[in-house]
């Protein structure tokens, strides 16, 4: 949990502090939702560019409840990463075999002198690896970067993939190769654990 | 008292200690490389090659290279089998086990 989640938590723990609090103040009466007299208005000004002035100041500990609840919703939601679109064309005959990996960028740290790796990244999608494969074909892999300036309004566009020449068919599946397991494994789209 | 009270702190130190050796044997990683050949002997370029363990998970899956090579590192050691699968495509092609408590060389995998 980060410094910025405590915040978060506790902005929202005040927020609602405040407006059960205030419920709980005007059940037993200790303050009203009465209409003040013009020279006991609370007046809040911000700046000179914001003025609220009311004469329920009873509300004004809703107010303030309600906007920590609020602020605190707005900052902890989660900042989504723009789904990109990525098309092209692959020019094989069998284009069910090629395989097309997608990956982020490598960011790179130094350890200090005495062995101790601390360092700081901003993970963005700023630059994306593309690696596609096609089985029996030499070079068997083509590899493709993507920068920022390659995205056009979340759309990039590969163009036409052609690999040289097949060098070996595919061979025959022969089940005395496979062999059973006696677990379950997770399937090949769950990769990436080591 | 004393005496309960030094059993009581030789118990911790070796409990601190089994689980250091375990973290550390935890921490040891190998490689596992190896070739793949259709029946005419030749080279496998682009197949895809996983190594899969019911408990430590699937590795990256990453393909053979023009010479049909394959090479997997900083696989976590263990004393029970990996399944190494290998993919034409989508299609499963191969599995078979492979013990990975050192480095390994599977040498020649025929796919007949």
């Amino acid at each position: 949990m980060t410094a910025f989640d405590v915040v978060i938590i506790l902005g929202g723990v005040c927020g609602l502090l405040m407006v059960v609090g205030g419920m709980i103040l005007l059940y037993k009466g200790a303050i009203s939702l009465n209409k003040a007299s013009k020279k006991d208005a609370v007046s809040l000004e911000f700046k000179k560019m914001i003025k609220v002035t009311t004469q329920y100041p009873a509300l004004g500990l809703f107010i303030i409840g309600l906007a920590f609840i609020i602020s605190a919703a707005m900052f902890s939601k989660p900042t989504g990463v723009s789904p990109l679109k990525i098309q092209g064309h692959v020019n094989v005959p069998d284009p069910s075999s090629v395989t097309i990996f997608v990956s982020a960028g490598r960011w790179s740290l130094e350890p200090f002198t005495d062995g101790t790796i601390k360092g700081l990244i901003h993970p963005s999608l700023g630059l994306l690896k593309v690696e596609i494969t096609a089985p029996g074909y030499i070079p068997p892999t083509i590899t493709k970067s993507i920068g920022t300036e390659d995205i056009k309004f979340g759309v990039v566009s590969l163009g036409e993939i052609a690999f040289g020449n097949r060098i070996v068919e595919k061979p025959l599946i022969n089940p005395d190769n496979i062999k059973t397991p006696t677990e379950h494994l997770p399937p090949l789209t769950e990769g990436g654990k080591f | 008292m004393n005496k309960i009270s030094k059993t009581t702190i030789l118990g911790f130190c070796l409990c601190l200690l089994v689980l250091i050796l375990f973290d550390t044997a935890s921490a040891q990683v190998g490689t596992v490389t190896g070739v793949v050949l259709n029946r005419g002997n030749v080279p496998i370029p682009g197949l895809i090659v996983s190594l899969v363990h019911p408990v430590a998970g699937r590795s990256y899956p990453i393909s053979t290279d023009s010479w049909g090579r394959f090479f997997f590192s900083n696989v976590p050691l263990r004393n029970d089998p990996y399944y190494l699968e290998i993919y034409w495509g989508r299609d499963l092609m191969y599995r078979n086990t492979v013990i990975v408590n050192r480095d390994i060389n599977m040498g020649n995998i025929m796919l007949r």
